[in-house]
């Protein structure tokens, strides 16, 4: 279970998140949505203890601010938005950095197994640096997914925490980082990530948080918090939902044109 | 599922075991050369058939003993210090250009040198007695230590050590001991100018047992050691809170880093002087080989640096026999070109 309660986080001179509480349990999908700047970055670096916050998080019973990294690495693998990589490694290499910090058995089959589940069978020797940005950031996956390959492990759930994993992927691959998330969570552990795309937020979530403003503007099930006013208020421009029964939600900016 | 470009051929590194067992025999190799070469005149052939024999005649052991055993050891420990201490730099700052000058050791070492080379006459005669002909190291260690302490403490704030402001704060003090530096220069007389000349260029010269008994214990424990900091600092390459969320104690392991570095570093060039380009050569050389795992580079460094050393300091002997060039220049002639051509054949990017 994650737990925050009264979250605040000052950055420099600018409170970012100004008083905020919800609880996910393992076995979901949380999105976390929400306009440029309001905050869903620094929610997730405060989730991992990135960034010094005030306020209480706790994950699987650990306060995380006095629980050493070690610990909860154990049953927390976390994906940054964007990673640079200062040396020469083989996509093998960086998926193994995953293995080396979790638990179990070392199977030198692993980081290709992973690899393959990101679709790049086969790229295990191949430099890191010569790969484009959208697989790079399948490796990077990959690496979490090593960390992270028990979805339920000895010190209870597992989590995944990822900020913006589709950003740089194509339509084909973002659906395939979606039911690996999907599948994780199914498996037992929970899943909490930062999403820009709407639709694929309806169709992976259990549930979403819409932040705005460094508060929660909302949250729910898709199809309460993916809805016309609430999603316009929170985004500033005209957008419509739909909720077909069978289908769940999808949504539709209106035409910038229509917008002026 | 997706169409798939073919991927293109990946990196067939060579087995790093066999790399280090390798590198260890070459140093073996260049040891016993080293032994053989000398301004005496004692060749190997003559070594072999003296030790073969009925054993070596007294000026011969003289010579194996007194001062060419404790020249190669010197070597050895100097190069394999300077060459860790480098890997661990580009470790931790996640930086193929740093070295051990880096946290301060080099400008410090260096302003402790001088003041002691120019300042040293004015000790009290009981003080000099007692530190003798090791002053100089000892003012060198002193120094370069003083000044990776105090930058360590400026970067640290609650804590987290900043790397980009030890970095910065290095740049700070480096001119500030320069300045310092130059001052002791404008004071010093002919022969202390000719002193702290030579210094800066490095030397084995000054090789003794004594003195090599008094760096071992700051350098032989980094050595051993090192390879622990290896899972952290793969790790940190991806940055510091990407090591952290791996798991890593990154604290732990930026601190005994830099300490480890003040430490060897600092008792290299204390008894060696001013050796460059071992510390930033030798683990480009290690990556371009086997690939950039600390596990492997580590002890590889020692290796490869001692025997580098050891060979620059063969050529530093006989180049010029029976006189000798600083090391120094060796080191710098052999290892700036090497440097200049890794920089040109890399594609782009820090992609090193």
């Amino acid at each position: 279970m994650l737990e925050t309660r009264d979250l605040h986080v000052t950055l420099g001179r600018r409170e970012i998140l100004r008083g905020l509480g919800f609880t996910a349990s393992p076995g979901t999908v949380t999105a976390i949505i929400g306009p440029n700047g309001s905050g869903k970055t620094t929610l997730l670096r405060a989730l991992t203890g990135e960034v010094p916050y005030r306020g209480r998080i706790s994950l699987n019973g650990h306060d995380i601010a006095r629980t050493p990294g070690p610990r909860l690495a154990a049953f927390r693998a976390v994906l940054a938005q964007e990673t640079h990589v200062a040396f020469p490694f083989t996509a093998a290499e960086i998926v193994r950095l995953g293995l080396e910090a979790g638990i179990g058995a070392h199977d030198p089959t692993l980081p290709e197994r992973l690899l393959a589940e990101v679709d790049l069978p086969g790229y295990g020797p191949r430099p890191y640096h010569d790969l484009s940005g959208g697989e790079q950031a399948r490796v990077q996956l990959a690496r979490v997914l090593a960390q992270a390959r028990q979805p339920v492990t000895p010190q209870g759930p597992g989590w995944l925490m990822l900020d913006e994993p589709v950003a740089s992927l194509d339509i084909a691959h973002q659906l395939l980082v979606m039911r690996l998330a999907q599948r994780f969570a199914r498996a037992g552990g929970g899943v909490i990530m930062v999403l820009h795309d709407l639709n694929l937020t309806a169709m992976v979530a259990d549930r979403v948080l819409l932040m705005a403003g460094g508060r929660l503007a909302a949250r729910g099930t898709p199809a309460e918090v993916l809805a016309d006013t609430v999603l316009q208020a929170a985004f500033g421009c005209a957008i419509r939902a739909n909720t077909p029964p069978r289908t769940g939600p999808w949504v539709l900016p209106q035409s910038v044109l229509a917008d002026s | 599922m997706v169409a798939l470009a073919p991927p293109s051929p990946g990196l067939a590194r060579p087995d790093p075991r066999r790399v280090t067992l390798l590198l260890a025999l070459a140093t073996l190799l260049l040891a016993l050369l080293s032994l053989g070469t000398g301004a005496a005149g004692l060749g190997p052939a003559e070594l072999l058939s003296a030790w073969a024999d009925e054993g070596l005649d007294r000026r011969a052991q003289v010579i194996l003993w007194d001062i060419r055993l404790p020249r190669l050891a010197l070597g050895l420990m100097v190069g394999a210090a300077l060459a860790v201490s480098g890997a661990l730099m580009q470790g931790l700052f996640r930086n193929p250009l740093a070295d051990p000058g880096i946290v301060g050791v080099g400008a410090g070492a260096g302003l402790g040198a001088v003041l002691a080379i120019v300042l040293g006459g004015l000790l009290p005669a009981g003080v000099a007695a007692f530190v003798g002909a090791h002053l100089v190291p000892l003012a060198a260690f002193l120094g370069g230590w003083v000044a990776t302490l105090l930058l360590y403490r400026v970067a640290t704030r609650g804590g987290r050590t900043s790397v980009a402001t030890m970095l910065l704060a290095g740049i700070a003090l480096g001119a500030l001991a320069g300045a310092l530096t130059g001052i002791l220069v404008y004071l010093a007389d002919d022969r202390q100018l000719r002193d702290l000349t030579f210094w800066g260029m490095g030397s084995l010269a000054g090789a003794s047992w004594p003195r090599i008994g008094a760096s071992l214990p700051l350098i032989l424990p980094v050595l051993v050691l090192s390879p622990l900091l290896a899972r952290g600092l793969n790790a940190l390459a991806l940055g510091e809170a990407q090591a952290a969320h791996l798991g890593i104690a990154v604290e732990r392991v930026k601190r005994f880093a830099i300490l480890g570095v003040a430490a060897a570093a600092g008792a290299a060039v204390a008894v060696a002087g001013g050796i460059g380009f071992v510390g930033i050569v030798v683990p480009h050389l290690l990556r371009l080989l086997g690939g950039p795992d600390h596990r492997h580079i580590l002890p590889q460094a020692a290796l490869l640096g001692g025997g580098l050393l050891v060979g620059a300091d063969m050529i530093a002997r006989s180049l010029v026999a029976p006189a000798e060039l600083p090391i120094g220049i060796v080191t710098a002639c052999l290892g700036a070109p090497v440097f200049l051509w890794i920089l040109l054949r890399r594609k782009g990017g820090m992609g090193l």
